[in-house]
């Protein structure tokens, strides 16, 4: 009962409150009014002003990356013809174990299509630090003369198919893996961290020294089509693949983290 | 457009600018918020459906001027304040410690409830200043706050209490002085 007397009166006492009274003058203020809607109108002028160049600018980019496309995509087909007699293994299957692979450098990423891939791939113009065999390394070697090539390991040791070569006392760095039934090496496998401090002569392209995702993107360039694989314990690793050339395929794995460099390997995109 | 502003400064001025005035506690400023008031009115009124009346529509437009203002300046505080917790829920405003001179010149009961007023949350502050120093109705203050008029009520009626128990809190902290 009390509280609400008490409001009462705080309610009297609220219509009190002095009224106030604007003293401007109204002429004034209109001025002042349109003068403020004036500039808000001409800041969105401005604005419209703007949209044009820049999306000119826009268009012309474009059309600057359609012609750019184009240009680069003639090659292939000048060369599908060459490259369709150099590689008599190349079937014309259609289906491939088909990692979505990347073109070293400038090349478009390349569809899925790998029968399309093999043939119309152009034969790259490898960039500098990246020759077409790196470092005389070819797939289709045979161990000896892989051996002559990088220099013979501290140890190494067999397993099926495959022969891990021991050149830092830190771990195997490189692996190699046998054709079935031949002698000949169909992939090798790079792991940089095993291959730092070489107490014996080693010589590989530095691509492969590489620890960090940034040295192969500045090695090798930009954008890269990067797949997210499984890796232990129920992490991803992101997967890059590059094109060496028409057949070969640089992969490289990274680990958990997405920069440190699991391995590298060389291979050869067979078709099945 | 002219005759628009000359309509609508007719009907409402002095409401919309006793409105600011009572929501940002100073004439100058007050002064420069209701220009802000009409530039947005004049911009948007061909958009003005007339599903309130225009007063409230003016007074909810002068509102959110003044609600943008106290986040400005909210800004500009933190920046200046910088590593120092400013509580970003916080609904208090910084007391210039000012008091118009409109307000100064009451007697002590009006000067000690301004105070008061100041202690209540921006929502309680705006239904009281709506309700009672507008005299708007529970209606036309529901449509300037967009709100139902149950919320108004309830709001109305927390800050009263809480106007109440701020003055009388003050009234014993003065006796005690004494």
């Amino acid at each position: 009962m009390k509280n609400n007397e008490n409001n009462h009166e705080i309610e009297k006492m609220l219509n009190q409150m002095p009224k106030i009274q604007d003293h401007q003058d109204e002429e004034e203020l209109f001025k002042k009014v349109q003068q403020q809607l004036q500039r808000t109108q001409n800041k969105q002028r401005n604005r419209k002003v703007w949209t044009i160049p820049a999306m000119t600018t826009a268009a012309v980019m474009l059309i600057a990356v359609i012609l750019i496309s184009v240009i680069t995509n003639q090659n292939p087909t000048a060369d599908m013809a060459q490259d369709m007699e150099n590689s008599s293994e190349e079937s014309a299957s259609s289906e491939d174990t088909g990692t979505p692979s990347h073109e070293l450098k400038m090349m478009s990423p390349e569809e899925n299509d790998a029968s399309r891939d093999a043939e119309s791939s152009p034969l790259p113009e490898m960039d500098k630090s990246a020759p077409r065999s790196i470092s005389g390394l070819q797939i289709g070697m045979t161990y000896d003369e892989v051996i002559k090539e990088i220099g013979s390991p501290l140890e190494y040791e067999d397993t099926e198919n495959q022969r891990s070569l021991k050149y830092s006392t830190e771990g195997y760095g490189i692996k190699l893996q046998f054709k079935k039934n031949s002698q000949t090496v169909n992939e090798f496998t790079f792991i940089p961290r095993y291959l730092q401090d070489t107490q014996q002569k080693l010589t590989i392209h530095p691509l492969f020294l590489r620890q960090k995702i940034e040295g192969i993107r500045t090695m090798l360039g930009g954008p890269m089509n990067e797949e997210s694989v499984s890796c232990f314990e129920n992490t991803t690793c992101e997967e890059y693949t590059y094109k060496l050339n028409s057949k070969d395929r640089i992969v490289v794995r990274t680990s958990w983290n997405k920069e440190d460099i699991e391995f590298i390997k060389l291979l050869r995109q067979e078709h099945q | 457009m002219k005759e628009v502003f000359q309509d609508l400064y007719h009907k409402y001025h002095q409401d919309v600018f006793q409105f600011l005035f009572y929501m940002v506690k100073d004439r100058s400023l007050a002064e420069d918020l209701v220009q802000e008031v009409y530039v947005k009115v004049l911009k948007s009124y061909h958009n003005f459906k007339g599903e309130s009346s225009e007063k409230t529509w003016l007074i909810s437009i002068a509102r959110h001027i003044a609600i943008d203002y106290f986040r400005k300046q909210k800004r500009k505080q933190k920046r200046i304040i910088g590593s120092f917790t400013v509580d970003e829920k916080s609904d208090w405003l910084e007391d210039t410690g000012k008091i118009p001179e409109e307000i100064a010149m009451e007697n002590e009961d009006i000067r000690h409830m301004y105070q008061c007023l100041k202690r209540c949350n921006i929502d309680q502050q705006t239904v009281i200043i709506l309700r009672y120093i507008q005299a708007l109705s529970i209606k036309e203050t529901a449509e300037v706050l967009n709100w139902s008029e149950s919320k108004v009520k309830t709001t109305q009626h927390r800050a009263i209490k809480r106007l109440r128990m701020q003055m009388s809190k003050e009234e014993e902290g003065k006796k005690y002085e004494e």
